[in-house]
């Protein structure tokens, strides 16, 4: 009998440790969030190195997002949305088009928050399926700036993909869209798994993306290890942004059938047999009504030279501009191309710039989505 | 399927459930997730294995019988064989290679095509034992397919230990139906499974990144940094393996089923004797009771009795892998067990007053310790050239340099073996400890420690986690 009571109380010890413990696990669920500091997790644009290892991270920089909206209670911000130069690369995330576009607004006396969602190598699959994360999380899509490159009409040959980063994502917030692409992505090696593999990703997905303790992690990792470089003394790594006509190496990389892929003179198609016209056009119903900027990014004219003279890129060009055009007639957006309207000195390589020409794109930006009413 | 990878937790909490939940279905529900443990590895691999599980058992089944040594010898040899082939044919062409000077036209293909199964050095000697021991009447041979597949396979220690014996772990199975959730299991349960989660990830891998870097560049060491790289290999191995073995340890646990703990402090040893009886024991005690006993052990004489020593060390160098490092690995452990005898002999029984002292238990300990580290680098080092350039960068004063930083490399090394002498005190009063922890701790604060002690756990696993060392062997 007394071996019997003994292990009752033994078994009420862990009953009770185990729902203490279930506690705990609940109140870490609610506010290790709240926790981790947020310039750790987004500061004027994702981590792109956190990011790009483990593509669920992009959960705590919506949740980071929705919180800091919610507590200033914003109701008036932009969102950009789109690839390397959105992103503003090569530069530091504080020479980046959120500090310029903030700034332009505090000189006008408006307190106006801008945040980058943006993502190097983020295609048009991408856009869209982050413009629907950000729905799922309750981030407005009323004020939205995009960033679209001559290279998203290329031909597709399978690569690149055209969900680049959010192909589960996609899975699991549009299956129909993800159905009708997964044969071009499983082309490309994208996609989800299947067998262990998918249950393996599927497990991982559900903790890296629901669970605060796996969802935070990675950032807490970061977290702790600035910390530890604060209490020792920082060094700062960042070097100046250099002009494109410094690199002497940049026309030899250019020369990579990566590169000279994406200025390719073949004629565009421009209906949806091409994945970026119809990515774009799912887009352009998203913002129906919402106050939306498409800007094509500026090509480097005078270092791409042999490329852009040929008269394909010219009608190219021209089919995209076409396209534009016509769609913000319907739908109702903007859109502005770019291209010869940045000084060559302003670009760091063949399409990103330098700070000062992030600075100038973002007062070119400024002029347009500053007329816009945000309430 | 690492133990600490999110489709073996989930694999574990439903086989779990189903466990308790349909007591008598208990032996089908392990021998399933047995095999969707070792599926995962390749289902060609599964099969390989079921069918040496199999023959094994059809020839166990017939060992009493009029041909009982011939179905042994089978037995026996489809394990051996089984083992050879996967694990040393690579070892055996690329000696011949080199012996002969010859290549064949078709050993690149058939070596391109062997990939060495999980766990399977673990799985022969298991069966061997088992086999061995039915013929020599030890044990009875097991009366199901079913039961022996889950004896043989049971996937909380398949792929790396402890290697059980039919003796100890049969009985256990037998009786699966039988046992009720019990209160101290299910705390031992987890408690190893928090023990060697937390050496795996807190300690193994963080020491892995820092050994690696050392023993990759070996010609640029000096005499301080070999032994620091020694020392950091020596927990390594240590924090890795027994990790493993404790998950398995604690899973058995929550089936109920107690497996043999497989590593109790062994740097803390004082001799080899003591080692090897602290250090992987399931597999000192396979080594020496189907090898070393078998060859004669100390029946023949003593002289013979060193020869078996060195013969069998050498055998478990040899298990460990197919390489000549690994070998003389077990040689070099062979002769110091052998020393170690003489030494017995010639100079302790003489009885001197000082054999009884702490300071002598203390200096054994620390030279043992650091023959033992001379060992790793043997372990460890890409070839025997490699090895023996670093075993003599460590004890050639030549390369003798000495700098403020090793005083805080030193530091932590003798930190990490404060923690593992605090292993083994607590391990040594772990009754104690648990009675204090439980009694005059209140709930709510162990159960907040535990949640620490898991939350820092998840935070310290890398993105790409790292497979077991032995899971090679």
């Amino acid at each position: 009998m007394d071996v019997k009571k003994g292990m009752d109380v033994k078994m009420r010890r862990i009953y009770k440790v185990s729902i203490c413990i279930i506690i705990y696990t609940i109140l870490i669920q609610i506010f290790l969030s709240y926790l981790v500091s947020d310039r750790v997790v987004y500061q004027y644009r994702m981590n792109y190195d956190l990011v790009k290892d483990r593509v669920t991270n992009i959960e705590a920089v919506l949740e980071k997002i929705k919180h800091q909206i919610d507590s200033q209670q914003l109701k008036e911000y932009y969102v950009i949305l789109g690839d390397s130069v959105a992103f503003s690369n090569p530069g530091p995330a504080d020479k980046s088009l959120v500090v310029f576009l903030e700034k332009l607004a505090s000189e006008q006396g408006k307190d106006i928050h801008v945040f980058n969602l943006a993502l190097p190598a983020m295609q048009t699959g991408d856009v869209y399926t982050m413009m629907l994360k950000m729905m799922e999380y309750d981030i407005s899509l009323e004020n939205v700036i995009i960033n679209l490159t001559y290279a998203g009409f290329v031909a597709r040959n399978p690569d690149p993909p055209i969900v680049f980063w959010l192909d589960k994502q996609l899975n699991s917030v549009d299956s129909t869209t993800y159905t009708q692409i997964s044969e071009h992505l499983v082309k490309n090696n994208r996609g989800v798994e299947k067998g262990i593999k998918g249950y393996k990703q599927t497990i991982n997905d559900f903790l890296y993306s629901k669970i605060s303790l796996f969802k935070y992690k990675d950032y807490t990792r970061v977290w702790v290890k600035q910390i530890y470089s604060d209490i020792k003394g920082r060094i700062d790594m960042t070097a100046d942004i250099q002009p494109w006509y410094t690199k002497d190496y940049l026309s030899e990389i250019l020369k990579q059938p990566m590169y000279t892929n994406t200025f390719s003179d073949k004629p565009f198609v421009m209906d949806e047999n091409n994945l970026n016209i119809y990515f774009l056009n799912k887009i352009f119903n998203l913002q129906r009504g919402k106050n939306t900027l498409f800007f094509l990014s500026a090509m480097n004219d005078e270092f791409l030279k042999e490329f852009v003279e040929k008269s394909g890129y010219q009608e190219n060009m021209k089919s995209i501009n076409t396209y534009m055009l016509e769609g913000s007639e319907k739908y109702g957006f903007e859109y502005v191309d770019y291209n010869g309207k940045i000084e060559y000195a302003l670009f760091s390589d063949h399409i990103h710039l330098i700070p000062k020409g992030y600075e100038y794109l973002a007062e070119q930006l400024w002029d347009r989505v500053s007329k816009w009413d945000l309430e | 399927m690492l133990f600490h990878s999110p489709e073996f937790i989930s694999l574990l909490i439903i086989t779990i459930l189903f466990f308790y939940l349909l007591r008598s279905k208990r032996m089908y529900i392990l021998a399933v997730a047995n095999v969707l443990f070792y599926a995962a590895s390749g289902i060609n691999y599964l099969l390989l294995f079921l069918t040496v599980v199999f023959v094994t058992y059809y020839c166990s089944k017939r060992l009493s019988g009029k041909y009982g040594s011939i179905y042994f010898y089978i037995g026996l040899m489809v394990n051996i064989f089984n083992l050879l082939f996967f694990k040393y044919t690579g070892f055996v062409f690329m000696n011949i290679n080199k012996l002969f000077k010859v290549t064949f036209p078709w050993q690149d293909g058939l070596l391109s095509s062997i990939i060495l199964p999980i766990g399977i050095s673990f799985y022969t000697f298991q069966l061997i034992a088992y086999l061995v021991d039915v013929k020599n009447k030890s044990i009875s041979p097991c009366d199901g397919l079913i039961k022996f597949w889950v004896f043989i396979a049971f996937f909380g220690q398949l792929i790396a230990g402890p290697i059980m014996r039919g003796d100890e772990f049969l009985p256990q199975v037998s009786n699966i139906t039988k046992y009720n959730l019990n209160a101290d299991n299910i705390k031992k349960g987890f408690y190893y499974i928090l023990l060697g989660i937390s050496k795996k990830i807190l300690f193994a891998d963080f020491l892995a990144a820092k050994a690696d870097h050392y023993f990759n560049q070996i010609t640029a060491l000096n005499t301080l940094d070999g032994w620091f790289a020694t020392y950091l290999f020596a927990f390594q191995i240590y924090f890795d393996f027994s990790a493993y073995s404790e998950i398995a340890v604690g899973i058995g646990h929550l089936f109920n089923l107690d497996l043999r703990i497989n590593f109790k402090s062994p740097y803390i040893s004082s001799n080899p004797a003591e080692f090897w009886k602290r250090w992987h024991i399931t597999l000192s005690s396979w080594i020496r009771d189907y090898i070393y006993i078998p060859l004669g052990g100390a029946k023949k004489g003593f002289r013979k009795q060193l020869l078996f020593l060195i013969l069998a060390m050498s055998i478990s160098g040899l298990w460990h892998g197919a390489a000549w490092t690994f070998i003389i690995w077990g040689i070099y452990h062979g002769v110091l067990s052998v020393l170690h005898k003489l030494y017995i002999k010639r100079i302790k029984n003489k009885q001197y007053k000082i054999f009884d002292s702490r300071i002598y238990k203390v200096i054994c300990i620390f030279i043992y310790f650091h023959l033992t580290c001379i060992g790793w680098v043997l372990f460890r080092a890409h070839g025997i050239g490699n090895a023996t350039r670093l075993i003599w960068r460590m004890l050639n004063p030549m390369y003798f340099k000495f700098d403020m930083v090793y005083a805080l490399y030193f530091g932590f090394i003798a930190l990490l073996y404060l923690l593992h002498v605090l292993e083994y005190y607590v391990r040594d009063n772990s009754e104690r400890i648990m009675s204090v922890w439980e009694n005059r701790i209140p709930s709510p604060v162990r159960a907040l420690v535990y949640t620490i002690i898991l939350g820092i756990v998840v935070l310290a696993t890398s993105t790409e986690q790292n497979s077991f060392i032995y899971f090679q062997f």
